[in-house]
């Protein structure tokens, strides 16, 4: 199916999906907790990073489809900067992940 | 068959053809921000390659734009419609304009074109009405 009629079938449905791919990164972060316990010095990489940028550019292609306001402009910047990091420096601490992660959930509970 | 005449058959409409290559190409877009710049992956991420599939992109939505010239739309939909237009052709002037563009710029013009496209397909394909009522000729 081409891209676009995913992207574009209903916001509905967009959401249904940023909300599957957002639940991976949850899981990717209970599987770090469970195998290191508390530590916040875990580094993060590969397909959990991938998992990350594949949340992040949905939830990008998300808000452009949601009405334009101040708040999805200000979403829009942090998502932005989150994948510019990424992309810089490939790697994140658990603590970064998860702050990405709470960023998608809270832009998921608008 | 000929193989025109079954495409075209296949594709009926141009938002469905729309659909296909706009489609294709956001998903090359899309591949090379999530697969390129990977420590798993050998792929790296370039900038121009990133510039030219946004330009190629861009032209799809200005032909989609083009294609809902003539409808009969109110006015709050025809402004939009020529807020978008400006905006699509700020942006292809912009990649061509500026090479100094960066990662974040050019997130930036993906996220635009994304929100345009989509006021173009949520107002901008009505279905052409049949003309009705008295038709004066002078």
């Amino acid at each position: 199916m081409p891209y676009i009629v995913y992207l574009f079938s209903s916001k509905d449905k967009l959401k249904e999906n940023l909300i599957e791919k957002v639940n991976k990164i949850k899981n990717n972060i209970d599987k770090v907790k469970s195998l290191y316990g508390n530590d916040n010095k875990v580094l993060i990489k590969n397909s959990a990073i991938i998992d990350l940028k594949e949340a992040l550019i949905l939830t990008l292609n998300y808000l452009a489809i949601l009405n334009d306001s101040k708040k999805i402009n200000e979403y829009k910047n942090k998502i932005i900067e989150k994948l510019a990091y990424i992309k810089e420096n490939r790697i994140l601490t658990i603590d970064q992940y998860r702050d990405a992660y709470l960023l998608l959930k809270q832009i998921l509970a608008e | 068959m000929d193989t025109n005449l079954q495409y075209s058959y296949q594709i009926p409409d141009l938002k469905t053809r729309f659909q296909i290559d706009f489609g294709n190409i956001i998903e090359q877009i899309v591949e090379l921000l999530t697969y390129s710049d990977v420590s798993s992956d050998t792929r790296t991420f370039d900038n121009e390659e990133l510039k030219n599939k946004l330009r190629a992109a861009i032209s799809y939505a200005l032909g989609l734009l083009a294609s809902t010239l003539g409808y009969s739309m109110s006015a709050k939909v025809q402004q939009d419609i020529l807020m978008a237009k400006n905006t699509l052709i700020a942006l292809f002037d912009a990649i061509i304009t500026y090479p100094e563009l960066t990662y974040i710029d050019l997130l930036g013009i993906y996220f635009e074109l994304i929100q345009k496209v989509s006021i173009i397909l949520n107002y901008g394909t009505p279905i052409p009405q049949p003309r009705t009522g008295n038709y004066e000729i002078t």
